[in-house]
């Protein structure tokens, strides 16, 4: 499967160990591991590019979100806070200290500051809306993070990875239906798309559509196999083999949890599935 | 991962079973908030007044239905033949008379279900029924059983509190991630779900204690008024319920919206009567007249549409998170025999609700 993101990091790793002081090769790296659903391997690559390059913000807002994600939330605002300190440092000195406050209330402040800086319409920052979004999203607050994706829709239509964002957010408020529009508005855009395909398949299985379900997370699963298709797969995402694993659980079918255990290869269940 | 917190109202059989299934799962926390627990008496608190034994009202139609009360089945068929029983649960040869054979009579769906299920031959039949099948069945000692619940969920190091709310937010604290919603016919009042679809339908039985093992059947006998599908409003039911103790529980009745916590004495000597002329053996032969040993009324939390089995996230203001709140109420006159099934599904559905998407 050509151009699959298993073999876009694969290109990006012979990039970092060629150049391992390579902040942005890293951060290529780090953000292809992230779309691929293998999250442990993005953050230890987008680390690595903030270590090479400590104002790399793209570096700096991608690691946030992975580590939103993973539950680690006070890191995550912490490099929200070094992200709007590098891009908007009069905003940060402007602002009266706040060190009596929580770090999420602070950061949110800051970012509340800068996208008062630039009115709607007239060079709206819509990396500030992200940042906003994911703050939002880490303290559960689901609407506000919605405005905030959809605001920095507005300005970026084709961004899958905003699409994805909006639809994860949608998803954990409870609007499965709607997550599954945008997660399709960002497949349409990026078919390749590996997380998207695997948060599709996490909301067909909030709505009960185990089946289904399955069959997104297969497709997931095949498009991290790497050459020729024997179905094998290398590295697997423990993300993905879990969750597909609840998935056959749901649907009361211990034949495949017991196929699943014993290999990863999804040529195995393709006489029951499409995908 | 740290363990989510559920918070569980009310300790019927409902709340009880989906406490106990939850429990087990390693990955919650379960707390039972209710204003009754096993060994109160009360007419806020149904499950203890219940017969209870397993027949299914399911129409053949209602997949969902018939899928719990399988599941149910098999449950307290296994609890019987467990080598240790303290579940109050035993097996029993079922019965179910009809006065007059109904036009519209198709077969259960539990033809195919129930073990030895067949129709009744003439000979067998009690006088002034026209027509009877019988399948082997379980009878639930109500208070027995609920003991055997809570017992069970406090052994798998559940919690409980004794609280009287007024609304189901009011469970809610500061590591609550989860609130199941079994408050029964309270759900009709409840801030909160105040569930219009929610009416109570009166039923009264005596308890009557005979010798161990007496009685080891069960009937269920439909009389004027009620259709093929067995016990209904307006319709007259009798019926005999035998527990593993000894006691036998006589019905019934089956009022719509009446709320009344009083027996009818005059009702009581009537269900009796009924009970001992469709199956004269219920009297030992040393004894001329049954002694009734209590008066019981229960109201049945009954739901148009039938039972409520659903989960939805609201975010809370106050404490900045947001919670999945699941409903599990409305089981009406099935509650026992429907409880381990709706239970599972609601297992399921929480399982189903906790996987995060990926931003």
């Amino acid at each position: 499967m050509g151009g699959s993101l298993s073999e876009i990091a694969l290109a990006f790793e012979a990039a970092v160990r060629k150049d391992s002081g390579n902040s942005d090769a890293w951060m290529l790296l780090g953000n292809t591991q992230a779309q691929n659903e293998k999250e442990e391997a993005a953050i230890r690559a987008l680390q690595k590019a903030v270590e090479m390059n400590g104002n790399n913000l793209t570096a700096l807002m991608s690691l946030a979100v992975s580590y939103t994600n993973e539950s680690y939330d006070q890191q995550a605002y912490l490099m929200l806070e070094r992200w709007i300190t590098a891009k908007y440092p009069d905003v940060v000195t402007r602002t009266a200290p706040m060190n009596n406050r929580d770090i999420h209330s602070r950061v949110t402040e800051l970012f509340i500051q800068a996208a008062r800086e630039a009115p709607e319409g007239q060079n709206m920052d819509p990396d500030v809306q992200v940042g906003l979004g994911v703050l939002f999203y880490g303290s559960g607050n689901f609407d506000k993070a919605v405005d905030c994706f959809v605001s920095a829709l507005n300005t970026r239509k084709d961004d899958y990875l905003l699409w994805n964002r909006l639809g994860a957010t949608l998803a954990n408020s409870g609007k499965s239906e709607d997550a599954i529009e945008a997660y399709h508005k960002a497949l349409d855009l990026k078919p390749t798309f590996v997380r998207a395909r695997y948060n599709l398949g996490v909301s067909c299985l909030n709505i009960g559509c185990y089946s289904e379900a399955a069959e997104h997370l297969l497709g997931a699963l095949s498009m991290h196999q790497i050459g020729s298709d024997n179905g094998e797969i290398k590295n697997v995402s423990s993300s993905l083999r879990d969750t597909l694993m609840r998935a056959f659980k749901m649907m009361e079918r211990e034949d495949l949890c017991e196929k699943l255990r014993t290999s990863i290869n999804v040529n195995q269940f393709r006489d029951e599935f499409d995908f | 991962m740290p363990k989510k917190h559920i918070v569980i109202l009310g300790a019927g059989v409902i709340g009880l079973t989906t406490a106990t299934l939850l429990q087990q799962e390693k990955e919650f926390e379960v707390t039972v908030i209710a204003r009754h627990f096993p060994g109160d008496l009360s007419i806020d608190y149904t499950s203890p007044w219940a017969g209870a034994h397993w027949r299914s009202y399911a129409t053949n139609d209602d997949s969902r239905l018939i899928e719990y009360e399988k599941k149910t089945f098999h449950h307290f068929w296994n609890l019987a033949k467990a080598s240790k029983n303290n579940s109050g649960i035993m097996i029993v040869d079922g019965f179910d008379y009809w006065d007059r054979l109904p036009d519209d009579f198709s077969e259960p769906w539990f033809k195919d279900f129930s073990p030895e299920y067949r129709h009744l031959d003439k000979g067998e039949l009690p006088i002034g029924v026209e027509f009877g099948i019988t399948y082997k069945t379980v009878t639930i000692n109500a208070p027995v059983y609920l003991n055997y619940l809570l017992h069970t969920f406090l052994s798998l190091g559940g919690t409980t509190q004794r609280a009287n709310l007024s609304h189901l937010y009011d469970c809610i604290k500061n590591d609550t991630d989860i609130v199941i919603n079994c408050s029964g016919i309270h759900s009709k009042t409840l801030g909160g779900v105040e569930d219009t679809n929610v009416y109570a339908a009166k039923g009264q039985t005596i308890v009557v204690q005979l010798p161990r093992s007496h009685v080891n059947w069960t009937f269920e006998r439909y009389s004027a008024g009620c259709g093929s599908g067995g016990i209904a409003a307006g319709g007259v039911i009798t019926y005999v319920v035998p527990r593993d103790n000894g006691e036998v529980l006589l019905g019934g009745t089956y009022v719509e919206h009446d709320y009344s916590p009083e027996p009818d004495l005059e009702e009581a000597s009537a269900i009796v009567q009924r009970c001992l002329s469709t199956r004269p053996d219920l009297l030992p032969h040393d004894q001329t007249n049954l002694v009734i040993k209590k008066n019981c009324v229960g109201l049945r939390p009954c739901r148009k549409g039938g039972m409520r089995i659903d989960a939805e996230w609201i975010y809370l203001e106050n404490f900045e998170k947001k919670i999945l709140i699941v409903h599990n109420y409305g089981h009406g006159c099935y509650g026992f025999q429907s409880s381990y099934g709706a239970a599972l599904d609601v297992v399921k559905i929480i399982n189903s609700s906790m996987f995060n998407s990926k931003i």
